[in-house]
This record gives structure tokens, sequence and C-alpha cells, in this order.
């Protein structure tokens, strides 16, 4: 478990380095960085060499390599989505958030960070520390609102208190499978929903957040 | 014996209640046709059993009108058996009801509606199944038809049961129904309530608040949301053991055409402005008819006979007021109903909504006012009380402001009998095209200056029915009946108070008050405000009216065409009639109704002293 954890350290550091446009750093470096004895991390490293995660250069430096650099990315990515979480939305300090998101993001599953990151990305201005990462590949959550006729999609969130209480008791809240049966530009849309067809003003679609799903 | 009738909104209620009871309730193809409850009693067996129809709702736990009223009901038990109806088609979203509803563990009966469209959607179900399953009796019907609805009274005597389906809710739900029944002793029910933020107690409601406040921050959703979930999973798996789908037979997409922009609403606008033309061809020449059969049959023979001149006075004011009844009622209302009963049962009423949903939002309200606003054209007065379907307090208000200028079919009769018969028929148009424009310009003014927040609409679109003959003339009668009803004294008692004016001779005084404003501003004669006068007691009174004061029908020998155009547009401007006063009092208060009456008075004169200016 320790040795993953450090493994996934060392792939997100390195991660770090070259995406920021650094020199390739050497293993003391890292160990500087990731706050440990570079005695530490020799092993760690070897591990990683040897399963083609990293290739060391000539002049002693650390380079990445494609099965490398998708984990870092990975881990990285992890750590962005859970730091803005724990400081934005719990309002955690911007360091302590950092060092548990340090923790937990070797723990936590690929689908919870999927989903944690859907989450912040529907809560409106808030986020902002996810730019980047918001343009990711696989995330196509839009409002019903911007759903074109025809298609199926899953609902992932009904962001308004009031109004949402009736579109629960109509079968739309998280999980359901709705299909934009009508249309209009700039007017609402007519979804169906448990067989049933529903209309919906273009104010009450934009607060419904749907996942495509095919 | 009691029993209430529950379901969805357009599941066939009140045609079941029709049926059960022989009393007629009105029965639409659009949601919220019901908004209070509807009382019937029948015998059976010598058992004396009482209906309530109570309004269709999609849940128990809201604050919209029609969930209180039917939460209220099935807490107050006041019934021995509810008896929940079902849309066979619609299972899944209807079953989140009657799991609502079986909570209260209340003997029931589930009747299963509308399996004739089910079938054609290629839906079976197993009602077998479904009965063991909620442990209650399930009768599959066709309600339109009369199929299967024989045996309801027999099964709610005999075979009413106390249900035994449970949700299954999340765990820590469970856990803070527990400890909020054990610490504070409530019943079932009222423990998941307390825990949706309805309790009445302030203790009970803090409890609830704090453990919901926990169960929110675990589960990052409502409570609502959480028992709202649970509630459509567990019909979901009912409906998934019970519901089988065949291939279903696929008609054309008409929907295709009546939804979309191009030709949905080009459809939209032909069918409502061929509607009115329609009613005001079919209504002129219907009433001339009715006046001429009165005047021929009644009025003459009656004025023959010579009686002393009080007693002819006041008999001349009844035969006036019933002629001018009948002369109204039948030809412009009932026709205007006919056509409204089949875009209604047609369901596509709905779809009109829809498209008007754009439209709408520019005057403060959203889709669904185009209901209050058509039915407008008919009689103001139902449909002011229709205006209870939009959620909020604004939209409500700028619904029954604008309702209140569209103008019904009394006042068809005077742009009818009165602009397009001395005048003609562009002029009686132009008369419409000037009221529309206040009525746009009205309503751009209040979305803007009416407080309040907007609710956009979530309106479940009726299915598209094809209307049966029986249905379309009973709901047109049962809503003529009731203007006939409403009006008809009022009518009579008007018109007995102005013969009596007429004869004690006060109303040679009114008019010399009057004269100055109405010949200077106005550009009218005396006789002819008092005349409009008349009218706020009934709009098409003003024509009667002026009729009489004038002392000749053929008033273009009287009258400029000028003068004319200028009585009717102020008619049908200003000042509703009582009847639709006194509606608007009930359902927005005194205050607001005051002040549309003021707003109506002043737009009405202003437009009859600037058409003045620009006439003479």
């Amino acid at each position: 478990m320790e040795t993953t954890s450090l493994r996934e350290d060392i792939l997100e550091t390195l991660y770090k380095f070259q995406s920021s446009g650094r020199a390739a750093p050497v293993a003391e470096d890292l160990a500087t960085a990731l706050g440990k004895e570079p005695g530490e991390l020799r092993p760690v490293l070897a591990l990683l060499e040897k399963e083609g995660d990293l290739v060391p250069n000539p002049d002693g430096t650390l380079s990445l390599t494609t099965s490398g650099t998708e984990t870092g990315g990975r881990v990285m990515r992890k750590h962005r989505i859970l730091e803005c979480f724990f400081s934005e939305m719990l309002g955690m300090s911007p360091d302590t958030a950092s060092e548990e998101a340090c923790t937990l993001e070797h723990g936590v599953s690929d689908e919870a960070i999927e989903r944690l990151g859907r989450y912040i990305q529907g809560k409106p201005g808030r986020g902002t520390g996810l730019r980047g990462i918001r343009r990711g590949k696989g995330w196509q959550t839009l409002t019903l609102l911007e759903a074109e006729e025809g298609d199926t999609l899953t609902v992932s969130c009904v962001r308004c208190r009031g109004p949402g209480v009736r579109l629960n008791d109509l079968g739309l809240f998280p999980g359901t499978e709705v299909k934009v049966v009508r249309k209009i530009s700039g007017n609402g849309v007519v979804v169906r929903v448990k067989d049933c067809d529903i209309a919906l003003s273009p104010e009450i679609a934009a607060f419904v957040l749907v996942e495509r799903t095919g | 014996m009691k029993v209430g009738l529950i379901g969805n909104p357009n599941v066939g209620k009140s045609v079941i209640f029709h049926q059960l009871t022989g009393v007629g309730v009105e029965v639409s193809n659009y949601p919220g046709t019901t908004i209070n409850r509807q009382y019937g009693t029948t015998c059976f067996q010598k058992a004396i059993i009482e209906f309530i129809d109570l309004p269709g709702t999609y849940s128990l736990e809201g604050d919209s009108e029609e969930e209180k009223i039917v939460r209220s009901f099935v807490e107050s038990d006041e019934a021995d058996v509810i008896v929940a109806v079902l849309d066979a088609g619609r299972l899944e979203r209807n079953l989140y009801l009657t799991l609502q509803v079986s909570e209260y563990r209340k003997p029931m009966l589930v009747i299963l509606n509308m399996m004739d469209e089910a079938e054609k959607s290629g839906i079976q179900v197993d009602t077998a199944q479904l009965s063991s399953i909620l442990g209650v009796e399930v009768i599959p019907t066709v309600a339109i038809q009369g199929k299967n609805t024989g045996s309801i009274i027999p099964a709610i005597l005999s075979s009413s049961r106390v249900p035994v389906v449970k949700v299954l809710y999340d765990h820590h739900i469970e856990a803070a129904i527990k400890s909020l029944k054990t610490i504070h002793n409530l019943e079932w029910v009222d423990a998941i309530h307390a825990l949706q933020g309805q309790a009445e107690d302030a203790d009970i409601r803090e409890a609830a608040t704090a453990l919901s406040e926990e169960i929110e921050r675990m589960h990052r959703m409502t409570v609502a949301q959480i028992i709202a979930g649970n509630r459509h999973h567990c019909a979901e798996h009912i409906a998934n053991e019970v519901v089988h789908f065949q291939s279903p037979e696929r008609g054309p997409d008409i929907d295709r055409l009546l939804t979309t922009r191009i030709p949905g609403i080009p459809i939209l606008a032909a069918i409502l402005i061929g509607i009115l033309l329609t009613v005001f061809v079919i209504g002129s020449w219907l009433e001339e008819a009715i006046v001429t059969l009165i005047n021929t049959f009644v009025m003459q023979p009656f004025l023959a006979a010579g009686l002393p001149p009080l007693a002819e006075q006041l008999g001349v004011s009844l035969i006036l007021a019933i002629q001018a009844g009948f002369g109204i009622a039948f030809p412009f209302i009932f026709t205007f109903y006919l056509f409204i009963a089949l875009l209604e049962d047609s369901g596509y009423l709905t779809r009109a909504a829809f498209l008007a949903d754009r439209t709408l939002h520019r005057f403060g309200m959203h889709g669904q006012g185009i209901i209050p606003l058509v039915l407008g054209f008919g009689c103001n007065v139902p449909a002011i009380m229709s205006v209870k379907l939009l959620r909020t307090k604004r939209e409500r208000l700028i619904a029954s402001f604008l309702v209140t200028l569209v103008p019904c079919s009394a006042r068809t009769v005077i742009i009818a009998g009165l602009v397009a018969a001395f005048i003609g028929l562009a002029a009686a148009m132009s008369v419409y095209l000037l009221v529309t424009i206040v009525i746009l310009a009205t309503g751009l003014i209040l979305s803007r200056v009416t407080p309040g927040d907007q609710y956009g609409m979530i309106l479940e679109m009726s299915p598209l029915r094809r209307p049966t003959l029986k249905n379309v003339l009973l709901k047109s009668w049962l809503r003529i009946r009731e203007f006939l009803l409403i009006a008809m004294p009022l009518l009579i008692i008007a018109s007995i108070i102005l013969g009596l004016f007429q004869y004690f001779g006060l109303m040679a005084a009114f008019e010399e008050f009057i004269a100055p404003f109405s010949e200077t501003v106005l550009g009218l004669p005396s006789y002819a405000t008092t005349a409009l006068l008349f009218g706020i007691l009934r709009k098409e009174m003003a024509l009667e009216t002026l009729i009489i004061l004038a002392g000749t029908a053929d008033l273009g020998s009287v009258l400029t065409m000028a003068q004319i155009y200028i009585f009717a547009v102020v008619s049908v401007l200003f000042v509703p009639c009582i009847a639709t006063i006194a509606v608007l009092k009930k359902e927005i208060g005194i205050r607001m109704a005051l002040v549309i009456s003021a707003y109506t008075l002043v737009v009405g004169l202003l437009a009859g002293a600037i058409l003045n200016i620009l006439l003479s």
C-alpha cells in the first residue's frame, strides 16, 4: 500500500514537472519535491522503470513513458478535483485541502472521482479551480435545454428546490432515463419520462442536468 | 359510506365519478379539470354511497393547491374507502401516487383505467399479479365506454382492503422515521411528512429538520429527493413485474405537425381564429333567429294584451331579460363551448400551451396561461376560476388581469349586434384588433411591474384522443347550465330594476347629470352612457339598454357610425361585469379586483375619448 502511494506520488510529480515545461528532474529533485530521502525513492524508481512507467536519461534525469504519463495525469486530476471539492465546496483551507487530497487521491476510484467532478461542475459559480479539467474527454454533462431532439439521456442532477419537487414526483430525478421528444429552439422541450410526455419551460429545463447515454 | 377518488391528472377520475353517480362533472383531456372536490351520491342494494371526486395530483406531499386538498382529505379519515384510479398505459408513474396513498393504510381499491389505450400501445398489465403485490383488489376498466365500471361499486362494498405493499426507503430515512416515531410518538406517515418539513408542532419540526439536515449532508441530496427516488424505484420494480410490452401499433406521428414551429404555430393561430369567426357567424345568425322568435311569439302578444302600465313595464323587462339570456347563451356561448370541448378532449390544448409558452413568457406567464385566456372568450367567470392552475401569485394576477380584458361572448354580442350590423364586418374585426393591442400592451406592462417569482411550466401532455360526441355535448351542456344558473337571475333582476327606474323617471334625472361628460368626452348622447353603466350588470345589457332607451332597434337612425363604434369599444373595454368582479374578488382579493376594475374603466374611457377626437 505504502509503495503504491509513493509510486503514484512519483508519477504525479514527474507529470507536474513535465507539464509545467521545467527541466526533467533527477532523483534528488524528486525527493525534495516529495519531502523524502533519495534513498527511500531508489527501490520504487527501479520498480517503476521495470514496469515501463519511466525511463532514466543518460544525464541522470528521469522521463515518463506513455503509460507513466497517463497514470501521472490521472492521479493529478484526482488530486485537483478532490482539492477543489474540499476547499471550494466544503470550505477547508487550501493547504489542508491539498494535504487531504494527497492522501485520498490514491484510494479513490475512477468512478467516484468522475461523479464528484461532474457534481462540482454542476454547481453554478463554483469550481473555478477546475477550468482545465472540465474540458477533459468523456464529460458529456449538459442541461436538458442543451440536449437535441431525439436524444436519450440520464438525469444526473435537478438543481432547483421549488419546482424540483414537482419534477421529482413526475420521475425526473437523478438516474432516470429521459428522451427528448420535441424541442423548439428558444422554446421549451417535451421529454418522455416513464412513458409520459412532459412539457417544460426553458428555465425549468435549464435546471435539469443530464448525461448522454446513447 | 364515503368513497374518495384519487389519481393523477387526466386518468379519467371524473368520467368514473360521473358513471358511478350520474352527477355531471366536467371532464377534460387536460390536467386540472377538477380543482375543488365534487360530491355525488348513489344507492346500491340499499347502501348509500357518497363519492368524492378529488383534484388530480402527482403527489400527496407538496404545497400546490391540489396537493393540499387531496392530502387533507386523506389525512382527515373522512373516507371509508379510497379508490385509486390509474392509467394502465402509464402504470409506473401512476403507481408513485398509489404507493404514497397506501402508506396511510386505509382500505383501498385500485381501478386500472384506459385499458384500451394501453393495449393499443402494446402494453399488457397482469392485474392479478398487481393485485397480489399491492394487496388490494385491482379492477381493469375502460370508463369512457363504460366497460367494467359496473363492478366497481360491488368491489368497494365487498373487497376493499388495506394495502400490504411497502416502499423500501433508504436506511437513513428509515432510521430517522423510527427515531421520530419513538421519541415524539408519531404515526409513520406523520414522521415521513415531518422529515420533509411538514410538521405543525415546532418541537417535532425542529427535531425533524436536524435529522433531515444530517441525511442531506450524507447524501448530498434533499430528503424529498431521496424519498421520491425510493418510491419511484419501488413503482418501477412493480411495473417491471406486471407490465408486459408487445409491439405497439404505430400510427402516424400527428404530434410532429402540432408541436413544431412550422406548421404548429400557424395551425394554432388558424384554429383559434377559425373558432372565433365561426362562433361569430353562427352566433349572430342564431341570435337573430331567437330574438325574432321571442319577439313574434311572446313580446307582441304580451304588448297586445293591454295590461296596466306598471305591470306591462315589468313584464316587458322580464321578457327582455329572458330574450337576452337565451339570445347570447345558446348562440354564442354554447357554440363556443362546443369548440372548446373539442379542443380539450382531443388533447390539443396542452400542445397549444407548449407552443404558446415562449410568447406568454413575454407577458409574465407561461404556456398554461393560454387555457384561461382561451376560456375567457366564452365567459370570463369560469376563465378566472381556471387561473388557479397557474402556480404563483404573480402569474395568477397577470392572467386574471388579461382574462378580464378578453372579449367574452357577451361582448361578442355587442360587437356583432352593433358594429357588424350597423357598420360592417371589417369594423367589427378592428374592434377585436384594438382589444388585442390593449391586452398585449397590458401584459407587457404587467410583466414588468408585477412583483413575485415566475414559475416555469411543467405540464404533462395529454395523449391525443378522438373526442366523443357524448362527452363534448355533455360538457358544453354542463357549462351552459352553470352559465344560465349564474347569469339568468342577475339578468332578470337587473332588467326589472332598469324597467322600474324608467317607469319612475329616475333615468331622466341621471341622464341630465351625466350629459355634459357624455357629450363632450365621448361624443355620445346621455342615454348611451346610461346604457354603458348597465353593461356592468351584464355586458350585453349595454346593447339592450341602448335599444330600450333609444326607443328603436334601428340604432343607425339615431346614432352616427362614429357614435356606434365608440359605444361598442367603450363597452367592450370598460369595467368587467358584476359576476366577473365577484369571481375576481374571490380568486385574487378585493383590492386587486378593484384595481382591475379601475384600470379597465380608465382604459375604456380613454379609448372612447381618443376615438371621439379622431373620428369627429
